[in-house]
């Protein structure tokens, strides 16, 4: 029996950034970046892994907006075009940097980076990167679980329990129709949870869902084992908490490990260094500078002072910090392991997207991790398992009701409900409340109106996507995600507006279909107030 | 906001994100001194926001810097329009943490305008009622504050007195001395914010602290274990084991 075990969860999320009546459109970047700086470069990680043999065992949750990018043609049409256009980059880096030896390896690097991006993209996944985790997942490497359909900050619907119900099902839905199989964990946005929103996951299926940290601290009764082993909610559906000590040593700005001064530096771009007559077809129109890819610099202080990157040292500090969170981790089991009665689980979660886009060298730590953990389970000192692995051993657990809580600023829902974005949810809950009252007004229809209604449930949806509140709160495209929430409310209030006449301008509807087109077999019927548990007023249940 | 993009704009767009940062900007200023002003300001702001965020906000930001420091104007120029408000009489309590609610509200036409028109019409307010999370029902032994709003205000942040109890709130008008409740919103219940006590485990058992010390309970936002627990424990145990314990 293994002295310890541990989760690591990679979470893929990117919002629904579609735009196709434009050429390029700069929010469909983000989807392009995580591509070729994460996910691939993951994928690459895993499969090396398989075929030498090591044995792994993690689990990655894939937002359904994220899923439907990257199963969208156009999106990946245009991913495609992004390579080619970085290939492009590549040439012209090589022919700049040929007398410098400083750079010139490192413009060598990119181009085989993304030489090998377009090979696998377009041969080995054929446009479809989730086939190449879902193969690791038929052969048991990883456990895919999915998340809240737009990813929205659940805590702030409590008083919507259809919402959170559409929210879930839809995401169910969409999983089965993009893996082929169900979910059977649940990640919840930031760690959004509220007390009571469990009996959404279990009339679901849902198993078990992880939370931040204080969701299983602030307990109704005390966690005997902390965050260490999980809790089970009063229906039976158990909850995994966050290492914290685990999550700092790669989170933590001051002393986690990507902030090391032998990594690549992000800020240093060639899309922000160099001339615009050079860069300039390269970034945004309208000569707005915008990251390339290409970087040539190691963090290597504080100070703007910047030294060329050498990717050897990079790659060895990326073991030596590999080495150092097992060791850490190993510290922690033995501690814990005399405290328990059972040996314990870390759980360490992390947004997939911080290894490789953020943090450069991130897949070659956890490949580094892997390899090690492997050995360390065959010495019976740390096993790596899924959330499914440990409820299927240790089927018995505490049962105690969580705590509201996430892992924004402060735990709560300070990032999500703040003075930069608290105007969108009188408008958010109102569509709501309509979308309910039209289910109950056309409770089955099919046709044209179905369609109607169909599109009305995407909208409402869209607009609760988390990631337009946080970054009106970030202030980074703040635009942009103020057009987003207005956009949906706009085109969700016009339908409501048009069945309230008996009128629809199908050409209009066409248009939007076509714009936003996630969740192809959406129901509106998903919004029906019936199908939830009834809402009762919290004092009354005491 | 590279210097680059700001050198490019016009004095104009340069004076309106002047004021967006709260730069006053003096009579006669040269170009490059306001860039060089305005970089200043935007770099504070960065640092400021970093401060603030913690460190999985601070990761998550990354995923969507594709320009670094840029307000940019989106690309998708289409208007869409908004209504100010729905017209209907209502009010929405919604939980930001143990401390703290936002409420949001909406006044009818038809219940404004007896407001506006009513000669005795004095004052319109929050009433924000509390129970403790023990009691059954409302309205045994609950208690409220006031918070005075203006007939132009439409959302409130609400400093919650007590973690772990219920709140409601009511939009109120008083005429003519006497209140009256326009609408009541749903029930909220705060957290408590803290580590559940379980006196026997905690007397008995220091593993269990030691677990969730180690689960980074001094971390998290919770209230430091040690700081709560010995009073409360000592306030609950009699003397007699005191002094078995030594």
């Amino acid at each position: 029996m293994s002295k310890g075990f541990f989760n690591l969860v990679l979470h893929a999320h990117l919002p629904y950034v579609r735009h196709p009546m434009y050429e390029r459109f700069l929010e469909e970047m983000w989807l392009f970046e995580a591509i070729s700086e994460s996910y691939l470069p993951l994928l690459r990680v895993f499969n090396r892994l398989r075929d030498d043999g090591v044995k792994f065992r993690l689990t990655m949750s894939f937002s359904p907006t994220l899923a439907s990018m990257l199963t969208d043609e156009l999106l990946q049409n245009r991913y495609i075009k992004h390579l080619e256009m970085l290939l492009e980059l590549a040439e012209k880096e090589l022919a700049r940097t040929a007398s410098d030896s400083r750079f010139h390896p490192l413009a060598q690097m990119y181009k085989e980076l993304f030489t090998q991006n377009m090979v696998d993209f377009t041969e080995t996944y054929r446009r479809n990167i989730l086939k190449g985790f879902r193969a690791l997942e038929k052969e048991g490497f990883i456990e895919i679980v999915t998340t809240a359909a737009t990813n929205a900050f659940l805590p702030l619907y409590e008083n919507y329990p259809e919402a959170v119900e559409a929210q879930v099902h839809t995401a169910i839905i969409s999983h089965g129709r993009i893996f082929g199989c169900d979910s059977p964990g649940f990640w919840l946005p930031d760690g959004g949870y509220y007390p009571g929103m469990e009996r959404h996951l279990r009339a679901n299926d849902i198993r078990y869902f992880y939370a931040a940290a204080h969701a299983l601290l602030a307990a109704d009764q005390k966690p005997r084992s902390g965050v260490y082993a999980p809790l089970v909610c009063p229906n039976g559906v158990a909850v995994f908490a966050r290492d914290i000590p685990s999550s700092r040593a790669v989170w933590s700005a001051a002393d986690g490990y990507p902030g090391d001064f032998s990594y690549r530096e992000f800020y240093r771009d060639i899309g922000f260094d160099l001339p615009l007559d050079y860069v300039g077809p390269y970034i945004h129109e309208e000569a707005i500078r915008i990251n390339t890819g290409f970087k040539y610099y190691a963090i290597t202080g504080k100070s703007d002072d910047k030294k060329p990157y050498q990717p050897d040292e990079a790659r060895r500090k990326a073991e030596e910090h590999a080495e150092n969170f097992l060791y850490n981790r190993l510290k922690q089991v033995k501690k814990l392991s005399t405290l328990m009665d059972r040996p314990p689980i870390i759980v360490s979660p992390y947004d997939a997207e911080l290894f490789g886009h953020w943090w450069f060298e991130g897949p070659q730590w956890v490949e580094f991790l892997l390899r090690k953990l492997d050995v360390a389970a065959s010495e019976g000192s740390l096993t790596m398992v899924t959330a499914s692995d440990y409820l299927d051993r240790y089927p018995d657990n505490q049962v105690a009701q969580p705590s509201f809580s996430s892992w924004g600023n402060k735990g709560y829902a300070e990032v999500w409900l703040d003075g930069s974005n608290d105007w969108i949810y009188r408008h958010i809950h109102k569509a709501i409340d309509r979308m309910s009252e039209l289910v109950k007004r056309f409770p089955d229809e099919q046709g044209l109106k179905r369609r109607v209604l169909n599109q009305a449930a995407r909208e409402v949806m869209l607009s609760q996507a988390s990631d337009w509140p946080f970054i009106m709160k970030m202030g980074t495209t703040v635009p942009y995600a103020t057009k987003r929430v207005k956009e949906h409310i706009y085109n969700f209030n016009r339908i409501y507006e048009n069945l309230s006449r008996n009128t629809v301008n199908t050409e209009w509807l066409t248009g939007i279909e076509k714009k936003n087109n996630i969740f192809p077999d959406i129901d509106y019927r998903i919004f029906a107030k019936e199908r939830t548990a009834t809402q009762t007023d919290p004092l009354s249940r005491q | 906001m590279t210097k680059e993009r700001l050198q490019r704009l016009p004095l104009s767009s340069l004076l309106d994100i002047a004021v967006k940062e709260g730069i006053t900007v003096p009579e006669g200023i040269d170009r490059e001194t306001l860039i060089e002003e305005i970089q200043e300001a935007l770099e504070e702001d960065r640092d400021e926001r970093e401060q603030s965020n913690n460190s999985a906000m601070r990761i998550k930001e990354k995923k969507y810097d594709v320009i670094q420091d840029e307000e940019l104007e989106t690309q998708e120029k289409t208007d869409y329009p908004l209504p100010d408000r729905y017209n209907e009489t209502r009010i929405v309590a919604l939980l930001r943490d143990p401390l703290w609610a936002f409420a949001y509200w909406d006044l009818s036409d038809s219940d404004i305008e007896p407001l506006q028109s009513s000669p005795d019409f004095d004052d319109l307010f929050l009433r924000v009622h509390q129970a403790p999370a023990d009691k059954s029902h409302a309205g045994e032994n609950d208690s409220f504050f006031d918070i005075p709003v203006k007939l132009s205000d439409s959302s409130w942040y609400i400093n919650l007195p007590n973690p772990g109890e219920f709140y409601w709130i009511e939009l109120c008008w008083t005429i003519g001395g006497k209140d009256h409740i326009l609408c009541r919103s749903n029930t909220i219940r705060s957290p408590l914010g803290e580590v559940a006590l379980d006196y026997i485990h905690d007397m008995l058992d220091g593993a269990d602290s030691d677990v969730l010390t180690l689960a980074g309970l001094n971390e998290s936002t919770l209230t430091s274990l040690r700081d709560k627990i010995p009073q409360r424990i000592l306030s609950m145990v009699n003397d007699d084991y005191l002094e078995s314990k030594g």
